[in-house]
């Protein structure tokens, strides 16, 4: 610690050490990507490994610093006082420096990204770990392992920013780790396109995420957490978003009626579009699902354990925003509940183990959202965690499994497809029990991590509400105010402050949708535990040159291996990191053991989330609040031990019929929920069919207008003006030489003739115009200044109208416009009259001066 | 008295044979013909330039032109034959007077826009010096202001007569080399 | 002290000057053309001597109408041997056959 302290002295204002935590994976990518051809799967193995191992134990580092300084900083305060926000921030440079604001390169740790540090560091690195098993052998080792490395950093520079701009930078940087890695095997068509929907999913979220910074800038002025933390009451101002400009005439009174909604709730709602592409909600999760055609470690990091994550995450730093928007909270809630219930629904009927714990991800993320949307921060950063640790473990196990069936059958679809497992459990002892591990944590067995996470978020479901606050509370009065064009009596004033809070009925509604989708969670857990682990291994039919035993074959296929491998436990450098894994799945919600008041980590998060806790309340406080929260503890057991039970009873007792009858039974139904709701269908016939008819319209149009019309056109023109050209080249001198001489003549017309070209230039203070003619061969010329009709005459007796006076200088009066003619006459005698108005306008008095200099304005007669 | 009846009779007389000449060239219809009507032509101005006191000038006028350039065009002529225009050549009776009207309203053109200067009368030469155009005199200036100006023309000279052998030399026929026509 | 004019002489050396260029324009035998070619410098030649008999104090005019004399003998004799030349290649001297240029 004193060594820690000496290196850093002042943490709060300069703190390098985030340098080596980002930097060591950004250089195991480079040396990986670059030199690894070179490196040899050792050399890339041990880069790797180290990149990661170092970064984890900078965090580790980072983490004691930070806790021991939170610690120093919450000592001298007195009793109950709000635990002081500790940060250490590191400024890297300057990026933009704009007019108002500059973005700099800023990386900060507090509890809450320490948090996140931890976490993916550490899952990060025994991921790593277990990817150097599994990905032994492949072509490709060091691509992986850069792009892995890659993603690390990318994870962390969003976990770390200190403002928006920087989190964006690894928001899209952990996107584009996610396309690389999806698509590894890019050699497949169908690996190619996950990808691709994975990116540009994504991206449709990211548009969201753009335009909630834009409106942060506009309104708060900054782009950086405290910054905007600090100037957060100027987004209760308002914008009208429909009509924009003004309605045209032909809308209905109804349409057209101005919706004004405060920027608090347009920036939470366009948040969370970024985070529903990130983090995989309704609409955008349609990629996490064939996100699985990547590599198992990759599902594991990146659609399990870190990159998902990303979404919850920004919720919980942008926290003092939502909270001050309840309608944003209650998209955010609803949205998440919702996702829970229709991915657990899809999950229930797959097939293939991967997709499985694909929908269970999105559901648990729902899980998530649902946590932080009605409040709960730390209950849905907890969440995280734990989800981390579980579904980590989840799908290292399915990637051993698979690695197993591989070794039997190397179709892709089948060795994943749960029809062809079971009984595996004697063969694979260790990916058994840390797979049961990680299925009793997500499923709630009591006192597990999941138990803790998922029971206080269904709890506090139940019980938070947010406090319309003061200024949004004024502000809704006061519009009410206007509306009526009086005061308000009391029950109209209860009115509006209810409008502004969230119903009742929807946090019922939220905890029944969450017990419900619990109750699914563990059904279909356990069902993936009794289908692949128990009963008999169904795969020995995956043999190339298998031979049907009902056609004559001699072999009995029950009991003993036919032809080709047993399928086999994993090396240690894959059932390693699962033990780790599952033991924190099980051990880890002893943090926050909400129904036992042991919560060290809510106490170590909400420092970060200060101000937008503040606003948080809940319907009961103190011995009502723990009595509540124990009676709702009931619910939860209640629906693990449905879903268990009813698994075991289906699955394990019965063999799996029921669930084969039910679906005959409801045939449509069953082929619509194993179709995933025919989601995906529904986005290729609208979006995409609309996008592709835009797309043909374009085509069209290029072929036809732009091509046929407008190419060919021009080149038309200039072949017809070219053929025109190149009529006149006769080849014969004769005709050149007469075409000189018509040019000669032509030219001779243009000195013949009389030309009086007019040239003003002004003096616009003065209102002094000088008007300046053409000079020529033997020019006299004769002016008109004062517009009266008659040529000026300088000498009253004869006719001197003619001089040589090229220059005159006439004054106009401001406002006034003056008619001055002038006629030319050359050496030949031929004269041409010319004409010019001067119009000068009236001084500009309407607009103050804007430069700052002052100009003395011309006192005009 | 007979001095200006003799000039007057000289310009006129040069005159005439330089017009006449200038159209005997321009219409004839043999070359040789054209050749001749040259060379009445340049006795024709060579005359004008005695009237106007440009003796020297006169003397290399015919000395050069007629002298020269006028037989080398002969030579020139007998090489090649001096082929005639034949009858199909001849442009449409209606190009010829569209052609010969433009010009001669240009022509009045001129004159109107020249008139229009006023520049004044006509104007008489006054007296020259003595040796105004003689030898001695122009010889003075051709060798003090123009001596650049000699000595270029003897080098465009010397080039000319390098050219004119590059160009009209008589290429050896070699067998089989008959230069293809370049077709357009 | 003469009678004649200068305007006689300039319009003199105009006629000269325009029968040269008709003849020039429309001759397709390329030696007549050449022969108009010299009566157009002839004409130019005439103005410039009268001009300076018009102004007599020096002799810039002479000396440039020799000049000119020099350089049209040179030039004829070049575009003769272009026409010999020519003659050699197409067996004609008649214009428009040496159209190689067309289009």
């Amino acid at each position: 610690m004193e060594f820690l302290l000496s290196l850093f002295p002042n943490p709060e204002d300069n703190f390098p050490l985030i340098a080596v935590i980002l930097g060591l994976p950004l250089l195991g990518a480079l040396i990986n990507g670059i030199f690894g051809r070179r490196l040899g799967p050792e050399g890339v193995r041990t880069m790797a490994l180290s990149a990661v191992g170092g970064s984890f134990l900078a965090s580790v580092a980072a983490f004691t610093l930070l806790y021991f300084r939170v610690h120093e900083a919450a000592a001298g305060l007195a009793e109950g006082a709000p635990v002081p926000h500790v940060k250490f921030v590191w400024n890297a440079w300057r990026w933009v420096a704009l007019e108002t604001t500059s973005i700099d390169v800023v990386f900060s740790i507090d509890s809450l990204s320490a948090t996140m540090m931890l976490v993916v560091t550490g899952v990060g690195g025994l991921i790593h770990l277990y990817a150097t098993g599994y990905m032994a052998g492949d072509p490709s080792f060091h691509r992986f392992f850069a792009y892995l490395n890659l993603f690390i950093f990318a994870m962390l520079v969003l976990i770390l920013g200190d403002n928006l701009p920087i989190l964006f930078v690894g928001w899209e940087g952990v996107g584009l780790c996610s396309y690389l890695l999806i698509g590894f095997w890019f050699e497949s068509d169908k690996n190619a396109s996950a990808g691709k929907k994975a990116f540009i999913t994504n991206r449709i979220g990211d548009f969201g995420l753009l335009v909630a910074m834009a409106m942060i800038l506009h309104t708060t002025g900054s782009l950086s957490w405290s910054g905007i933390e600090a100037q957060a009451p100027e987004l209760f101002n308002e914008l009208q978003i429909w009509p924009i400009g003004a309605a045209p005439a032909w809308l209905p009174d109804a349409l057209s009626g101005p919706v004004i909604v405060s920027y608090a709730t347009l920036i939470g709602l366009a948040l969370f579009l970024g985070c529903a592409g990130k983090s995989a909600q309704i609409p955008l999760y349609v990629w996490l699902p064939d996100a699985m055609a990547g590599p198992t470690p990759v599902s594991a990091l990146i659609h399990a354990a870190t990159m998902v994550t990303a979404g919850v995450y920004l919720v919980a730093r942008m926290s003092f925003v939502f909270v001050l928007s309840p309608t944003a909270m209650m998209v955010v809630a609803g949205i998440g509940a919702l996702t829970a219930l229709f991915a657990a629904t899809i999950g229930l009927v797959q097939h293939d183990i991967k997709k499985v714990l694909a929908y269970s991800t999105v559901s648990q993320l729902g899980f998530m959202f649902m946590g932080v949307g009605v409040g709960a921060f730390t209950a849905g950063m907890f969440h995280v965690v734990t989800h981390a640790f579980f579904k980590a473990c989840l799908f290292l196990c399915a990637g051993s499994v698979i690695h197993a069936m591989h070794a039997r059958v190397h179709d892709t679809d089948a060795s994943q497809d749960m029809r062809n497992m079971g009984g595996l459990r004697k063969y694979m002892p260790y990916t058994f029990w840390t797979y049961v591990a990680a299925t009793a944590a997500i499923i709630g067995l009591p006192l597990t991590a999941g138990f803790f996470s998922k029971d206080e978020i269904l709890f506090r479901t139940f019980v938070n509400r947010i406090q319309a606050s003061g200024l949004l509370k004024d502000l809704a009065l006061r519009n009410a105010m206007e509306k009526t064009g009086g005061q308000l009596s009391p029950e109209a004033r209860e009115l509006v402050i209810q409008g502004l809070q969230i119903p009742e009925w929807f946090s019922t509604g939220l905890f029944v949708v969450g017990v419900t989708a619990a109750i699914l969670t563990a059904f279909y857990m356990m069902r993936t535990v009794f289908l692949t682990f128990y009963g008999d291994f169904r795969g020995w039919r995956i043999v190339p040159g298998w031979k049907d035993p009902h056609a004559g074959h001699h072999h009995d296929h029950h009991d003993k291996p036919a032809d080709g491998p047993v399928p086999h436990e994993s090396p240690w450098t894959m059932w390693v990191p699962l033990v780790v894994l599952a033991f924190f799945a099980l051990f880890v919600g002893w943090l926050n053991a909400g129904p036992f008041h042991l919560t060290p980590f809510a106490h170590w998060v909400e420092p970060s989330m200060q101000s937008g806790l503040k606003l948080v309340t809940a319907i009961e406080k103190g011995e009502e609040l723990t009595k509540l929260e124990h009676l709702l503890l009931i619910p939860g057991v209640l629906a693990f031990l449905i879903g268990s039970v009813g698994a075991y009873w289906v699955y394990y007792v019965k063999g799996g019929e029921p669930a084969r009858q039910a679906a005959k039974a409801a045939g449509g139904l069953y082929r619509l929920v194993l179709d995933k709701w025919r989601i995906d269908e529904l986005y290729e016939a609208t979006v995409l069919g609309a996008i592709d008819s835009l797309a043909e319209t374009a085509a069209l149009f290029d072929k036809w207008v732009i091509d046929g019309v407008l190419a060919r056109l021009t080149a038309l023109v200039v072949q017809s003006f070219g053929s025109l050209f190149r009529s006149f080249q006769t080849g014969r001198v004769q005709m050149y030489a007469a075409v000189m001489v018509v040019g000669l003549f032509a030219m001779g017309a243009f000195f013949a003739t009389a030309h009086g070209e007019l040239v003003v230039s002004k003096d616009e203070p003065g209102g002094m115009y000088v008007v300046e003619a053409a000079p020529g061969l033997g020019y006299k010329y004769r002016w008109d200044r004062d517009g009266d009709g008659t040529w000026d005459n300088p000498r009253l007796e004869q006719d001197e109208t003619w001089t040589l006076l090229q220059k005159v200088q006439v004054k106009v009066p401001p406002g006034e416009e003056m008619k001055v003619r002038v006629e030319v006459q050359n050496v030949f005698k031929m004269t041409e009259v010319k004409e010019i108005v001067l119009r000068r306008p009236l001084p500009d008095k309407s607009k103050p001066d804007q430069v700052g200099m002052t100009v003395p304005i011309e006192v005009s007669p | 008295m007979i001095a200006t009846v003799v000039e007057q009779g000289l310009f006129y007389l040069s005159a005439l044979l330089a017009i006449a000449g200038a159209l005997g060239t321009v219409a004839s219809k043999s070359a040789i013909r054209a050749a001749m009507s040259l060379m009445t032509t340049i006795f024709g101005i060579a005359g004008l330039y005695v009237t106007l006191s440009a003796q020297l000038l006169a003397a290399i006028q015919v000395m050069v032109y007629a002298g020269a350039v006028v037989v080398l065009f002969v030579f020139v002529i007998m090489l090649l034959g001096g082929q005639g225009e034949s009858s199909h050549d001849k442009r449409s009776l209606w190009t010829r007077v569209i052609g010969a009207g433009l010009f001669a309203l240009s022509a009045i053109i001129a004159a109107i826009l020249v008139a229009r200067i006023g520049l004044g009368g006509p104007h008489i030469f006054d007296l020259p010096r003595s040796e105004f155009g003689s030898v001695s005199a122009l010889g003075k200036v051709m060798f003090t202001d123009g001596v650049v100006a000699f000595e270029l023309v003897g080098v465009l000279l010397t080039a000319a007569i390098v050219g004119v052998m590059a160009v009209a030399r008589t290429r050896h026929v070699k067998p089989e080399s008959k230069s293809k026509e370049a077709t357009p | 002290m003469t009678s004649i004019p200068l305007e006689f002489y300039l319009v003199v050396a105009a006629v000269l000057f325009v029968i040269g260029s008709c003849g020039f324009l429309a001759r397709r035998n390329a030696l007549i053309a050449l022969m108009s070619i010299e009566l157009m410098l002839n004409a130019v030649n005439l103005t410039l001597v009268a001009f300076n008999r018009w102004h007599a104090d020096h002799h810039v005019g002479q000396m440039f109408a020799f000049f000119i004399i020099a350089v049209a003998a040179a030039e004829a004799a070049v575009g003769l041997a272009i026409v010999v030349a020519l003659f050699r290649l197409k067996r004609t001297v008649r214009t428009d056959s040496v159209d190689l240029l067309k289009n």
